[in-house]
């Protein structure tokens, strides 16, 4: 270990009471009930609930185990780190940009560089073929995914207004909405009043006030880089954490690489590599909780003379229709200083967008949100393919504290062209590469121009001039959907592959649709009823 | 070049270094220790001298420690060999691609100017950016070529991210910078926290 305030605090087992180095010491090596890949936003509930249970639970995950306090900082270069470095290869007509702009790496997952946006779906958006004749119907409703929007929710005291005007669910939340504002938030929200769009602030998993040992947010503005005051929510500090007093067993640093099966087609447990050595961890359960690129690459990888094709592709549906959110964002020019460093980076937010209206020329909708943005961000997306460089780049950003920023949320149709599988290249570890292929299609387009031209307006209507439009991505979701016909989905409506019974998948990679707002809640919701269903079939012997 | 008016000419970001958490302090502080960056562990002296040229060109600053501190961050993300996050597929590597640019860029530049990049005239290379930027030239000799549009948004993407990571920059942007552990009290239009860049200088 280098200087011990420079790097990862770096022990590969966390079990309650025990941090070790080495693999020597650990606690489930034979017996583990559950052995969860992942340890993000669903693998972090889904840990915290089986545990919870009495269940034995390991969680493998491919990153280190951060410390807050030494290994994050306010620095927007350095900690481009808490996303998935490795190398993907992209392919397609909108080459998707991975990495920090969509996935995490180490615990916590993405959720230790989130926005903390916490919306939930609304009901149209499990029945987009019913209602609008696009995408697909998902296996399960609104109804379905309510309680567990109302648990998490409450679990993690999400701040956010007492009226929630668009949806299903009106509030309040369980903590206040957030405030002060930032100026930039105060802009959108003048802008969409005169308008007359209706505007909140935003729901957001960010202390409002004192929760669980931590404090309130302090406006610092880093939520990108690591929440260092542990206000923001993440699995890192919370769920975490509680899984580890329940008993659970998290390995760090650690790379699954294929998943074991027995002559019964079940599988047994897997295969990972710590500092180039490969270990064999055994469960009753695996649980696929490692995102939408690796999910779909590891099920590919560990195809075997009884699945030739891959794990649980039957169907020929795992890796296929992954759907990142529009994410377009307009930059306005102000005659006063908007500071767009400062504050929580969303903090007012609009769905007046959301549902289908057929006079706009397009099915499904979007979101806007009052979007901060630090230098290092503004400058690499509006200098994107050398669109601005040289004097105009550093003229317009000299000028940084004058812009606002609105973002776009946008929803991307589903097309089984959009897909994961493996490229020739190989890894560290011998893996081949993902190989990512994403291409809007019109819809997608048409979206994204009507909501391009909502956020110059708005920024018309709050007084300033809108500068820079940049195209952008965020989140991505699909890759092994759930669906109740195994020859067009890879999982059940709880996350079980039709396939392998004790072989389930967890998190973005079983949506169906995108819907039109920041995936996190729904995320952490689905894990924690896939949980439920575990936990009651474990009851009943079923699994 | 034309001459800048930054907003904020009397504010300095590192006069608060003493109010930041030490991890962040320290990883700002490095971007300011010159003499750590040298020699380089990936680049050779000649690759580093031209991205330094071609660097001031694409960020149209040639201040000396900032544009060090950009050609540095080059060479020490070349050395770890972390992860490229994403490559276009039939880009090469990123350390292919950069390296064999630099080297191309030479030949091309020797075919139609008779020097070097950097023993070219500024304003020659000036237009030479230019025309690659615009993908006016490419940048193949003698059967062997790069991408050159990945290759110049993969320079000006990294050069973009050093050079706005560097507290001189903060500064003259009138970038705060970092806030843990105080935080920002004052948030709203029209207010500033004491520490904050003001255009009345204070």
């Amino acid at each position: 270990m280098a200087n011990s305030r420079d790097t990862v605090t770096h022990h590969a087992v966390h079990s309650q009471d025990h941090r070790h180095n080495d693999l020597n010491h650990r606690k489930y090596e034979d017996d583990a009930d559950v052995c969860i890949v992942g340890a993000g936003a669903a693998g972090g509930v889904l840990a915290y609930e089986l545990s919870k249970s009495g269940l034995k639970v390991v969680i493998i995950e491919a990153g280190p185990f951060w410390n807050p306090q030494t290994d994050f900082a306010s620095d927007e270069l350095s900690m481009t780190r808490l996303g998935w470095q490795d190398t993907r290869l992209v392919s397609g007509n909108d080459p998707l940009q991975l990495g920090h702009n969509n996935s995490g790496k180490g615990v916590g997952g993405g959720t230790t560089h989130f926005t903390g946006v916490f919306l939930r779906f609304h009901e149209s958006d499990f029945r987009t073929r019913s209602e609008d004749g696009v995408g697909e119907d998902w296996p399960i409703r609104y109804e379905d995914l309510a309680p567990y929007y109302d648990k998490i929710e409450k679990d993690i005291a999400v701040s956010g207004p007492k009226h929630f005007p668009w949806g299903s669910f009106h509030g309040p939340y369980p903590y206040p909405e957030r405030e002060p504002l930032s100026a930039n938030a105060e802009i959108f929200r003048i802008g969409c009043e005169k308008l007359g769009i209706r505007s909140v602030v935003a729901p957001l998993a960010i202390n409002s006030a004192p929760f669980d040992g931590r404090p309130p947010c302090i406006n610092r503005g880093f939520c990108n880089q690591g929440c260092l005051p542990n206000a923001k929510f993440s699995t890192l500090i919370h769920h975490i954490p509680k899984a580890i007093q329940h008993g659970a067993e998290v390995i760090s640093d650690s790379m699954v690489t294929q998943i074991q099966t027995n002559e019964d087609g079940r599988v047994t447990g897997v295969t990972f590599v710590h500092e180039g050595k490969t270990y064999k961890q055994k469960a009753r359960i695996v649980i696929l909780a490692n995102f939408v690129v690796e999910t779909p690459r590891l099920l590919l990888h560990s195809a075997n003379a009884r699945f030739p094709d891959g794990l649980a592709n039957s169907s020929g549906w795992v890796g296929k229709a992954i759907m990142p959110h529009s994410s377009n964002d307009v930059y306005g020019i102000f005659p006063e200083e908007i500071r767009l460093y400062k504050g929580t980076p969303v903090l007012a937010t609009t769905q007046d967008f959301y549902e289908t209206d057929s006079t706009r020329g397009f099915a499904r909708g979007y979101t806007l949100h009052a979007h901060g943005s630090r230098p290092v961000e503004m400058a690499k997306s509006i200098s994107k393919g050398a669109k601005l460089w040289g004097s105009d780049l550093r003229k317009a950003m000299l000028d940084y504290n004058f812009y606002g920023r609105i973002t776009l949320v946008g929803e991307v149709l589903p097309d089984p062209a959009n897909r994961v599988t493996l490229a020739e290249e190989k890894d560290e570890y011998d893996m081949p590469l993902a190989h990512v292929s994403f291409s809007y299609g019109e819809n997608d387009k048409r979206l994204i121009n009507h909501a391009v031209a909502k956020m110059n307006e708005i920024i018309q209507a709050a007084g300033g001039i809108p500068a820079f439009v940049t195209d952008d991505t965020a989140h991505l979701m699909g890759g092994c959907r759930m669906g109740n016909d195994p020859q067009t989905s890879v999982t059940n409506g709880y996350g079980q592959t039709h396939d392998i019974p004790n072989l389930f998948v967890a998190g973005a990679s079983l949506f169906v649709t995108s819907g039109g707002g920041n995936p996190t809640n729904t995320v952490m919701a689905l894990a924690a009823r896939t949980a439920d269903y575990i936990v009651e079939q474990s009851k009943r012997q079923e699994l | 070049m034309p001459e800048y008016e930054p907003h904020y000419p009397r504010f300095d970001v590192m006069r608060e270094e003493e109010n930041w958490d030490p991890h962040t302090r320290e990883i700002v502080t490095k971007r300011l220790k010159n003499e750590s960056f040298y020699p380089y562990r990936y680049l050779t002296q000649h690759e580093g001298d031209t991205l330094f040229r071609l660097c001031a060109i694409l960020l149209d600053d040639a201040r000396s420690p900032v544009l060090a501190y950009v050609v540095f961050h080059f060479d020490s993300t070349l050395q770890a060999g972390i992860g490229e996050a994403q490559r276009k597929i039939g880009v090469p590597k990123q350390s292919e691609l950069i390296r064999d640019g630099l080297a191309l860029l030479d030949q091309v530049c020797t075919e139609r100017h008779g020097n070097r990049f950097i023993s070219m005239e500024e304003s020659d290379q000036r237009r030479f950016v230019g025309q690659l930027v615009r993908g006016e030239i490419g940048l193949s000799s003698g059967g062997r070529q790069v991408p050159v549009r990945e290759w110049i948004n993969k320079i000006l993407t990294e050069a973009v991210a050093a050079y706005y990571s560097h507290p001189s920059i903060w500064s003259e942007i009138g970038y705060a910078g970092p806030a843990y552990p105080r935080g920002y009290v004052r948030s709203e239009l029209g207010l500033t926290d004491p520490w904050e860049a003001r255009r009345d200088g204070k």
